[in-house]
């Protein structure tokens, strides 16, 4: 990868800031570090005070020392090592600290960058040449010594890397240095692409790559203008390897020199560095010998009107790196209800109203019925057809919530007649040359004038928009529709526009002061007014500068209005009020798209945008984010300019995601058939008494001890009281004893005889009735304790198997049960057998023996037998019940279940039937997901037919499942998405970066996901920064946020070494009546 | 899909122009609306082209109009439909050469009668209108740099320049006033270039079927006409700042529009044709038409910043008036006309002659230019004796003059071309003529340049 931007500065790393070590407070090897010189992609520099005091300069690689940086670097130390030559920066010391690897090196004064910055920053073009020129000469010799004597190549010449100490220059960071003379030529990627020959692009390095190098080096410096005018990585490639360079900023006799050096040929450059630096030198003594006489000669060199020097404005932030963004503390308040404010949003031009049209859609997306009234759209462009295709995309007859307003310009020959009101603010060259379009064409002031031109119109709406938003009964109404918690407290206003289009740059400033003067005219409640500002470039030249110039105007202009004491001059516009002197806007958030972009990634960026005005307006993570606002308004600057926010939205891992959603249906599917599929041969035998099946076996007496007892059981106390006065009460009925081998007849006799007597209960009877009313009420309670069992027994994760199988055990325990009850049926048949036997025998061997004493207990004996047989008959029968109920589940319930499972799987399976096969361990853990999330319940398959719905939910559960697998901690998909490592997206950062400011991290997750694991891994990467927020939606958004950048950060941002974009800057400020 | 905000490649030369510092830029026309012409007129044009150059190919007629060919292609397809111009053969990038037949020869003999105009199509008055005031010369004030930028190659003092300066920004009339021969007339064209040099103009402007020619090869210059690929209204011609200069000759007819009754064509006026320019009327006072009737013609204009033209048909039509008027005399202001007058032209400035210094300076100017060495001793010689002694004024003109006839007094002689006082002796004998200059400046006794 190429080493980001073309901006030197734009190469900070943010991974640095929270790895790094505090200024100050560490040792490495021995160094202390004192402060941060310098970053790079590779690594940071810091300055050191080594051992004796020294102070050196320490560069810290980034990554491990087996990361493929480190590797490079220790290669290219080892050809650096013999090298010992006066401008060539001495390397002093390589080590590996904690597994990184830190450079010792010498300490310079400054690089040949910091030196253009301070000549800058004084107001000139670039470093004088005489000075310059002294400086290249040290770094030819130096690189012409690495060629000549060590075959070496040093390719990584730049500004940054040319080392002042004193009045002599050395070469420093041999990062990329390379040896010819070695096979094999490929080098690793790092270069930067200004600087870059050609052949490296190859990579093919050669001897002249350095020479090419240093002549873009000569001619930056000194005059700020780089040959290519690329932006982008890939422009620059192909220029480098294509375009003749531009080298006309130079004085005439400097230019074939260095387009000489810059030859796409390396054989055709100088021979050497040296003499390319002589040939430099001796041209300028020619130049300065030439007679001064001519003066007429002299002038007719073009003398340009306004001097780039000039307008490259010095500032204060231009002779230090500016730090990346800190990262802040979430504000710890505590959690309050979060509410959605009445809110306006605006878009001004059409890049606003592209983002208006897709937040539009996305809420209504979340919202089947009606738009809330009380969020309002108002999308106002000059460009006709543009409004009509936006009325087109969003359906508009279908919203009452969107209104647009279109603002065309009108002819010159219209505004000529009215030119009075027109010319004190802008000028002649603008209004008497409008587009005959109509259309405003990217420039500034005529985005103004349309807005001026139609600002009774814009206000009106605007008003309109306003007062529908925050009227209470559509607050009410808003509140019904959408079920989202509406608040009338305060409002919101949102205004969208690309500050590098014409509509929106030259009009937002002053719809900001006409919103501001329409609240204080309603007598609101506290108003925030925010602006989101949009920036980005396209990928032709001519157009791209014209957009950098617009943003870079604008910004002016709000730096301008924003200082303290401006007062706009003349009322241009009608009903101005003492607002004058506010802020334009409450929050100003610029985003910076990219550059080099084509429509679709315009498309994205505006997508983006829209959702994170979602995300902030109307749904949870708005708490937080209100909650940012407050905590950096407390610590607020007090220098009183405005403060920029700019933020970056990434969806994290969404691959992963989608992964997991494409894999869902096939895992549903693998496990539906697992579920279906008939285990085979494992019945388990012994089952623990703890164990469910035990417990409820032992809950049904089915072991061989509970079936025994089972009888005793029923025979309780008062039964066998009951039975014993019945036996007593038969005995004392029965009279005299006649013949004792009778008795047993005559007692059976009797009870059968009462017995037979219907309405006239005997007591036997009546506790042979109530013990079997038990035991049938009983056999109802066990039918459903098994049914309970096994549904539980569905929902874990044996699922229908493990039903299978304790239906099994059950049939297996109950026959078993049945066999003991048999045993024990004959057992009681055989004892009353034997007692009837015994009495007889007693009666007829000494029938004086049988009397009243002896015959009592045995006529108990009788009735308490007869009563056992009886309810051991009735267990018998209960079992055989209870078998009869354990198949019927098992056999039927089942096997419909496994049907309608069946059926389930087969709903899904039409869309592919090329099943991936899921190894078990992650069917196990699905399995295990499902009973522990309890979204979906087998056994409500057991009472209704399956549906649609069903599957859903198991598509949606194997979704989140896979997903919440790839995240940090992930043991169960090794094969799926970065799980271990997850790739924070590089979109998560905001192309503009080292402007320094506070950063927050707020990371949106499901909520089936478990929030610490991600934001231990997002803290790793941002630092102390991040906030969590759980959302109902199926994706993780991380949203980057960069507070209180100031706008002269970022002025200079967009205007390093870009002059013609400054020039163009100048020509398109809005008014001429300020002087911006 | 939306697209995003872009410029579109229709006016990107004029996004250019306008973003280059162009303060004016003539869009290239879409639709015949926006080319402000009707289609009978065109009709009319094609059939006089025809008529006048024989057969020609679409595109040449386009070209010879300066409209594009794809409004002309449907124009001429018709005019075949109604037989008036048949196809007489193909031409390359299919377009055909075009010829008259015979109806189509009636038809331009009779539009020739009505207008003899051959050449390009004009274009509406309201654009030439809103053109003149974009690029109006008082548009922009100018600084003190750019007057230093303007006189960079003449010789002018600081107060002068300092006079001058004011004057410009009003943009109401000057008065120079002074000797002859000292520069007021080279003053005049540099004051003109310290403003944006090249401006556009139309060829003819149009209003109603009233057709006024503007462009004058005698006033305007024309430059190099954009050619990187910006696309621009070929109606319009792209011509240095115009310096429109008016000696004795001038009468109050000039100022008027001149209507030519046999071609029926209109001829612009001078202070039309010098608007975003300048205007010199030199030897004021020397006009056959007495100065007050002169200056008179100047109030209206020079009070409104327009001016109203009377056109063949009685119709006035008004038209901007945005120049810098120059009134150079070398008689005294107070002589031609009375305060009343004076008022209305409220920068009045003497051109004094030059003092021993400057005419130094002014030789060493002059040798340079004209590649002879200069002889400081030489020139003093020369001031001794034809000036000091003989109590002769000095002249600006002198030096360079004098320095020219050296030159060929030397090329005669086959002598090297040097500054000598001798050959300054033989040239003044001629130079000089015995006739008396007139003594201007006693009747100046404010020997300071003045400005009330």
């Amino acid at each position: 990868m190429l080493k980001t931007e073309i901006q030197a500065t734009a190469l900070l790393d943010e991974t640095v800031t929270n790895t790094s070590t505090v200024a100050g407070a560490t040792e490495i090897a021995g160094y202390r570090l004192q402060s941060r010189i310098g970053m790079g992609g590779f690594g940071e520099v810091w300055r050191a005070i080594g051992p004796g005091g020294f102070p050196k300069a320490v560069k810290i690689l980034f990554g491990s020392r087996n990361g493929p940086q480190a590797e490079t670097e220790l290669r290219s130390m080892n050809r650096i090592c013999e090298l010992r030559h006066p401008f060539l920066l001495t390397i002093e010391r390589v080590e590996i600290v904690d597994g990184r690897v830190i450079i010792v090196s010498e300490l310079a004064d400054k690089s040949l960058d910091d030196r253009y910055r301070e000549i800058a920053a004084s107001g000139q073009k670039g470093i004088p040449r005489e000075e310059l020129i002294g400086y290249l000469r040290d770094a030819a010799d130096a690189l012409d010594f690495m060629s000549d004597q060590h075959g070496l190549q040093h390719l990584d010449v730049k500004p940054e890397n040319i080392l002042l100490q004193g009045v002599h220059a050395k070469i420093g960071d041999f990062g990329l240095t390379k040896n010819l003379n070695s096979s094999g030529h490929s080098i690793v990627n790092g270069y930067t692409p200004l600087y870059a020959p050609p052949e490296l692009f190859d990579g093919q390095p050669e001897r002249g790559s350095d020479q090419y190098s240093l002549a873009i080096v000569y001619q930056v410096m000194l005059t700020g203008v780089p040959p290519f005018n690329g932006r982008s990585a890939a422009q620059l490639t192909a220029q480098h390897l294509r375009s003749a360079p531009d080298v006309s900023v130079m004085h005439p006799s400097d230019r074939a020199v260095v387009a000489r050096a810059l030859s796409k040929n390396p054989k055709t450059r100088f021979a050497s560095c040296r003499q390319f630096i002589d040939e430099l030198a001796r041209r300028r003594s020619v130049n300065s010998s030439l007679p001064k006489s001519g003066g007429l000669a002299e002038t007719e060199a073009p003398r340009p009107r306004t001097d780039l020097v000039e307008n490259i404005k010095a500032s204060k932030n231009r002779d230090k790196v500016l730090p990346a963004p800190k990262p802040l503390r979430p504000p710890t308040n505590p959690s309050q209800p979060w509410m959605v404010r009445p809110t306006v949003f605006i878009s001004i031009g059409g890049l606003g109203a592209s983002v208006l049209a897709e937040l539009l859609r996305r809420i209504r997306q979340g919202m089947p019925g009606d738009l809330p009234p009380s969020i309002q759209f108002v999308c106002i462009d000059a460009d006709s057809a543009r409004i009509e295709a936006l009325e087109r995309r969003v359906a508009i007859e279908k919203t009452s919530t969107l209104t647009t307003v279109r603002t065309p310009l009108k002819t010159s020959h219209e505004y000529r007649k009215t030119s009075g009101e027109y010319l004190n603010w802008l000028s002649r060259r603008w209004l008497f040359n409008v587009p005959r379009s109509g259309r405003v064409e990217g420039m500034r002031p005529l985005g103004r004038l349309a807005f001026i031109d139609h600002s009774d119109l814009i206000r009106t709406q605007l008003e309109k928009a306003i007062d529908s938003a925050f009227d209470l009964q559509s607050i009410e109404a808003s509140k019904n529709v959408s079920s989202l918690p509406f608040s009338s407290d305060a409002i919101d206003i949102v205004l969208v526009g690309a500050t590098s289009g014409g509509t929106c740059s030259g009009s937002l400033i002053d719809s900001a002061w006409m919103l501001r003067s329409i609240l204080a005219a309603r007598r609101l409640p506290p108003c925030c007014l925010s602006a989101i500002m949009l920036h980005g470039t396209e990928n032709s030249s001519r157009t791209a500068d014209m957009q950098d110039a617009n943003t870079l105007s604008f910004l002016q202009e709000l730096h301008h209005v924003s200082l303290p004491g401006f007062e706009r001059p003349g009322a241009s516009m009608p009903s101005e009020d003492d607002q004058a002197s506010a802020m334009p806007f409450d929050e100003a958030i610029f985003v910076h798209l990219g550059d080099d972009l084509a429509d679709i990634d315009f498309q994205t960026g505006t997508d983006k945008i829209a959702q994170y005005l979602e995300l902030r307006s109307v749904t949870k993570a708005r708490a937080e984010i209100d909650g940012w606002r407050n905590a950096s308004a407390m610590q607020a600057d007090d220098d009183g300019s405005l403060k920029l926010r700019t933020f970056s939205l990434a969806k994290v891992a969404f691959e992963s995601w989608d992964i997991a959603n494409s894999e869902s249906q096939s895992l549903t599917r693998s496990l539906l058939q697992r579920w279906v599929a008939y285990a085979r041969g494992e019945t388990k035998d012994s089952i623990a008494r703890t164990s469910p099946l035990g417990v409820l076996l032992h809950d049904l007496a089915l072991t061989e001890q509970g079936i025994v007892e089972v009888v005793p059981r029923l025979l309780n106390a008062e039964r066998t009281r009951r039975i014993e006065e019945y036996a007593s009460s038969i005995w004392s009925r029965l009279g005299s004893i006649s013949n004792a081998a009778e008795i047993p007849g005559q007692i059976g006799a009797m009870i059968s005889q009462e017995a037979g007597l219907s309405d006239q209960k005997i007591a036997i009877t009546a506790v042979i009735e109530d013990i079997r009313r038990d035991l049938s009420a009983g056999l109802e309670r066990s039918i459903s304790k098994v049914a309970t069992h096994l549904r539980t027994l569905l929902e874990t994760h044996g699922r229908i198997n493990a039903a299978d199988n304790v239906v099994n055990v059950l049939m297996k325990s109950i026959d078993q049960s049945i066999s003991v009850n048999a045993g024990q049926q004959s057992e009681l048949r055989s004892a009353f057998t034997d007692l009837c036997n015994l009495l007889t025998a007693q009666a007829e061997s000494s029938p004086e023996s049988v009397d009243e004493n002896s015959l009592r207990p045995y006529c108990r004996q009788y009735c308490m037998l007869l009563v056992c047989q009886t309810v051991c008959q009735s267990v018998g029968n209960h079992l055989r019940n209870l078998r009869d109920g354990v198949f019927r589940f098992g056999t039927e319930k089942l096997s419909l279940l496994r049907q309608r499972i069946s059926t389930l799987s087969s709903m899904g399976s039409e869309a592919n039937s090329d099943d991936d096969t899921f190894p078990d361990h992650m069917l196990d853990a699905f399995d295990e997901h499902l009973t522990k999330t309890r979204r979906f319940e087998l056994s409500a398959l057991l009472q209704r037919d399956p549906q649609t719905s069903d599957l859903q939910v198991l598509n949606s559960e194997a979704a989140s499942f896979l997903f919440k697998n790839m995240g940090p901690e992930s043991e169960v998909l090794p094969g799926i998405g970065p799980h271990a490592n997850v790739e924070i997206p590089n979109s998560a950062r905001p192309v503009v970066r080292n402007v320094g400011g506070g950063q927050r991290v707020l990371v949106a997750l499901p909520e089936q996901i478990p929030g610490e694991p991600w934001k231990q891994r997002i803290q790793a990467e941002f630092g102390p920064c991040v906030s969590l927020c759980s959302m109902s939606r199926p994706d993780i958004t991380l949203l980057y946020e960069v507070e209180g950048i100031a706008i002269s950060a970022l002025i200079d941002n967009l205007s390093h070494l870009k002059p013609k974009v400054v020039e163009l800057a100048e020509r398109l400020h809005t008014r001429q009546d300020i002087h911006w | 899909m939306q697209r995003p905000p872009q410029i579109r490649s229709n006016d990107s030369a004029l996004v250019t122009a306008l973003l280059a510092g162009e303060s004016f830029w003539p869009s290239d026309p879409a639709t015949m609306h926006e080319l402000g012409l009707s289609e009978p007129f065109l009709e009319a044009m094609i059939c006089r082209i025809l008529r006048s150059a024989g057969n020609l190919s679409g595109r040449t007629i386009a070209s010879e109009l300066c409209i594009p060919f794809r409004m002309i292609e449907s124009l001429l397809e018709r005019l075949k439909n109604r037989r008036m111009v048949a196809h007489c053969g193909s031409a390359s990038l299919n377009d055909y050469v075009f010829g008259l037949t015979d109806e189509g020869r009636r038809r331009a003999e009779q539009c020739h009668i009505e207008c003899s105009y051959v050449g390009p199509a004009p274009v509406p008055l309201a654009d030439y209108v809103i053109s003149v005031e974009a690029q109006a010369i008082c548009d922009e004030p100018v600084r003190r740099e750019e007057l230093d930028d303007a006189f960079y190659n003449v010789s002018v003092s600081e107060e002068l320049m300092d006079m001058l300066g004011p004057a410009i920004n009003s943009g109401s009339g000057l008065f120079l006033y002074g000797a002859p021969g000292n520069g007021k007339s080279t003053l005049a064209r540099c004051l003109t270039s310290c403003f944006a040099r090249e401006i556009w103009i139309p060829y003819a402007v149009m209003d109603g079927r009233e057709l006024i020619t503007l462009f004058d090869p005698a006033y305007h210059q024309v430059v190099q006409q954009p050619m990187d690929g910006l696309s621009y209204d070929r109606r319009w011609v792209r011509i240095r700042r115009p310096t429109v200069i008016v000696g004795g000759e001038l009468t109050l007819d000039n100022l008027e529009i001149r209507h030519d009754s046999t071609c029926n064509i209109s001829e612009a006026p001078l202070q039309m044709k010098s608007n975003c320019g300048c205007l010199l009327i030199d030897d004021f006072g020397r006009q056959r038409v007495k100065p007050e009737e002169l200056l008179n013609r100047w109030i209206i204009p020079l009070e409104n910043k327009h001016d109203y033209l009377t056109l063949a048909t009685g119709k006035k039509i008004q038209v901007p008036f945005q120049q810098l008027i120059i009134f150079s005399t070398n008689l005294d202001p107070a002589d031609l006309v009375d305060e009343a007058f004076l008022r209305r032209i409220p920068y009045r400035i003497e051109i004094e002659d030059p003092d021993a210094e400057e005419f130094h300076r002014l030789f060493q100017i002059a040798a340079e230019k004209l590649g002879c060495n200069y002889d400081p001793e030489a020139v003093e010689h020369l001031i001794n004796s034809c000036y000091r002694e003989q109590s002769r004024p000095m002249r600006r003109c002198h030096a360079r003059d004098l320095l020219l006839q050296v030159r060929s007094y030397c090329l005669y002689r086959g002598l090297e071309f040097e500054m000598q006082p001798k050959h300054f002796d033989r040239v003044s004998e001629c130079f000089f003529t015995r006739v008396p200059t007139r003594q201007l400046n006693a009747s100046f006794e404010i020997a300071r340049p003045t400005c009330r």
